[in-house]
């Protein structure tokens, strides 16, 4: 195996905190609250009327404090999840995809596209109806798709994955 | 080369050798003990029946369904060697045909099992670089018939890399064609092996589940016993403290004894007659006492090398090195599927300049010592000490708690487990480091025993950053790195070493052509 180590100025190479990030979808943000929304509104009426059948005379001040304490939660939620889905952001250089995401515990992901092994667009029934889609990318070692990016415009997904294939051609 | 006996490439479908019926039954059996806790209601069923007569027809019902099992999958099994992949044909009810594509082979692996040595035949594995499901077994051929398929594999595999990139690079073909298994790098003798059995257990290749089998029905051992004449609960109850603490340490250390008496049976099972044999492109592994297995791993395809040191293996002065390849089940914590060992090539206790020789073959690996690495910051340490003490605190609070006027046996147990708990910790958290050296990356963790990942950069199928609020604030940052084989994390460490590891590693990955496989 011939080895060559040439010495490489560490602060010349590219640097991936200088990638500008770009926004998903707008439509993305909507779709993810209205979702979370109506999954916790659903769980915390069922869980309500569990309690009601559980303890059938509770105080009506506790009550209102119950049902109050479910309001605030659904609204937190709802509002968390929007501002999570808008803190994730997508980057396309020359020869890797990076994806940003998280509000406290911010994580930045980076898939060489010479290691895609395949892409894939993909829309829910939802997504769909709001004109959205994702790209996963698959590489090695794993079942599981290791790299998504959600919520974009369908025109852009497919440009992205064709962007993807002809890296690989390229490549 | 001798070329005068049949090419294996064949027009027609082949069946293989009657024999393969003994191969198909010993797979049942496999799966059979790996499946034990399946197989719990079944036995209590049998002891259950009253008649040995009904007991004996039961097992013979078993057994012959076995057999008629192994017979149909041997009739109904074929298969076929083209020009660019090996067909085969399988299933009895639900027709199976698999195509596996020359270029997508990973590994031929030869065994040689106990009921076959008498018969000179061998059974080649071929594994698939897709699912996990892609792997064919070629059972009871002829050594010869074993080795012509295993060269043409090889042959056509590179032919094929050959075609797909005119301009490939040295790494990514292994021709292979020749039987030239190169020269002999290293072999270990038994106390080599009752060494391995020592430091690392491997009761489980025996026990294969007993242990989750009794953890779970605990009620059934009780019943046992009570069916021989001992009340457990009886003895128990009527024991002093003093008493009961010395049975739970008599117990305690009567099992050490069995499952390290196993774990030495196990590696000798397993890594009997180890011979380890490497070309520039190629390692030949060769080991088993029943089973006989012969392992061909191409180095190209190693995608990370693993230095596995347990507290035993350090006071004796030993390393486990392990050659690691794609692999299915790793998660992003980097833990491997237990099971997936054909994926994985383990050299047994040897010393750490024998792994660092062994390794050099495949990565331009420096010494250990050589190497600056980056540490952990002490806000790390904190973490992981304030989630485990408010653990502590709360598991501590509610067993007091409970068994409120004999709680004070929490007070004086909890209090030591967790200081050691800490220093445990400590050490752990003062162990991580990560050190780039040319092309590879070197990860360092461990306890007692000190492992090391060496990654080479330009391997890499994915890369994170993540930082948290808090963690920004003191330019500490977590970084990740995945190869095929397993993920490996770097926890808090300066920012811009961390920013500079990232970038450099993309850097090899992107800017070269070389290939990962």
């Amino acid at each position: 195996m011939s080895f060559t180590n040439p010495e490489i100025q560490i602060s010349d190479l590219p640097s991936f905190e200088d990638i500008s990030y770009n926004d998903l979808a707008p439509a993305y943000a909507r779709v993810n609250a209205t979702v979370v929304f109506v999954i916790d509104t659903l769980l915390m009426l069922g869980l309500l009327a569990a309690a009601r059948l559980k303890f059938p005379d509770l105080p009506t001040v506790l009550q209102a404090v119950a049902i109050c304490l479910a309001l605030v939660l659904v609204a937190l939620s709802t509002v968390f999840s929007w501002y999570a889905a808008r803190a994730k952001r997508y980057a396309v250089r020359k020869h890797d995809l990076a994806f940003e995401s998280g509000l406290f515990w911010k994580s930045q992901t980076i898939q060489p596209l010479r290691r895609v092994q395949h892409v894939e667009v993909a829309r829910g029934p939802i997504d769909k109806r709001f004109g959205i889609a994702h790209v996963r990318l698959f590489s090695a070692g794993s079942g599981a798709a290791s790299f998504t990016i959600p919520g974009l415009l369908l025109a852009d997904a497919e440009q992205l994955r064709e962007f993807v294939l002809s890296y690989k051609d390229s490549a | 080369m001798s070329l005068d006996f049949v090419a294996p490439v064949s027009p027609d479908w082949i069946r293989l050798s009657g024999w393969s019926v003994l191969h198909n039954i010993a797979r049942t059996l496999t799966k059979l003990v790996n499946n034990l806790v399946a197989l719990i209601p079944l036995v209590i069923g049998l002891l259950q029946l009253d008649s040995m007569l009904m007991i004996g027809f039961v097992v013979l019902g078993l057994v012959s369904m076995i057999v008629l099992h192994a017979v149909l999958t041997f009739l109904f099994f074929s298969y076929r060697i083209t020009d660019d992949s090996v067909l085969v044909r399988e299933g009895v009810v639900f027709k199976k045909q698999l195509d596996l594509a020359f270029i997508r082979i990973q590994n031929v692996t030869f065994e040689h099992p106990f009921y076959f040595r008498p018969l000179g035949l061998v059974t080649v594995k071929i594994d698939g670089a897709g699912s996990s499901g892609e792997e064919v077994y070629l059972s009871a051929l002829e050594a010869e018939a074993a080795q012509a398929i295993r060269r043409e594999i090889l042959a056509r595999k590179a032919a094929f890399a050959d075609q797909l990139t005119a301009d490939a690079d040295e790494y990514s073909i292994a021709p292979m064609a020749s039987d030239d298994q190169g020269e002999l790098l290293i072999t270990r003798s038994l106390p080599d092996l009752v060494l391995a059995g020592l430091t690392n257990n491997r009761a489980w290749i025996i026990l294969g589940g007993f242990a989750a089998v009794f953890g779970q029905f605990n009620d059934v051992v009780f019943a046992l016993f009570t069916s021989w004449g001992f009340d457990v609960r009886e003895i128990v109850e009527h024991q002093t403290t003093g008493g009961l603490i010395l049975l739970f340490l008599s117990s305690l250390i009567l099992s050490v004894i069995i499952v390290a008496a196993l774990s030495v049976l196990g590696a000798i099972f397993s890594y009997y007659d180890f011979t380890l044999h490497g070309t520039s492109k190629s390692f030949t592994v060769r080991r088993g006492l029943f089973t006989k297995h012969e392992i061909h791993m191409q180095k190209s395809r190693i995608q990370n090398i693993y230095f596995r040191q347990d507290w035993l293996d350090r006071v004796l002065g030993r390393v486990n090195l392990i050659f690691e390849q794609i692999s299915h089940g790793a998660s992003r914590t980097g833990r491997l599927r237990q099971g997936a060992t054909d994926k994985k090539l383990l050299v047994p206790t040897i010393t750490e300049p024998q792994a660092l020789q062994l390794s050099r073959t495949v990565l331009p690996l420096v010494d250990f010592e050589a190497l600056q690495f980056t540490t952990s910051s002490k806000r790390y340490f904190f973490k992981k000490a304030a989630i485990w003490s408010f653990v502590y605190l709360a598991v501590g609070t509610s067993l007091a708690s409970t068994f409120f006027d004999q709680g004070w046996w929490v007070l004086v147990l909890l209090p030591p487990v967790w200081c050691l708990h800490l220093v445990k910790l400590f050490v752990q958290w003062k162990r991580k480091g990560i050190a780039i050296d040319g092309d590879l990356a070197v990860i360092r963790l461990g306890f007692i025993g000190i492992d090391y990942i060496v990654i080479p950069a330009h391997k890499l199928q994915i890369v994170w950053y993540t930082q948290s609020l808090l963690m920004k604030r003191h330019d500490l940052a977590s970084i990740g790195l995945k190869v095929a084989s397993r993920a490996a994390q770097m926890p808090f460490i300066n920012g811009q070493v961390a920013r500079q590891v990232i970038n450099y590693c993309l850097y090899q990955t992107e800017s070269t052509d070389r290939s990962w496989m």
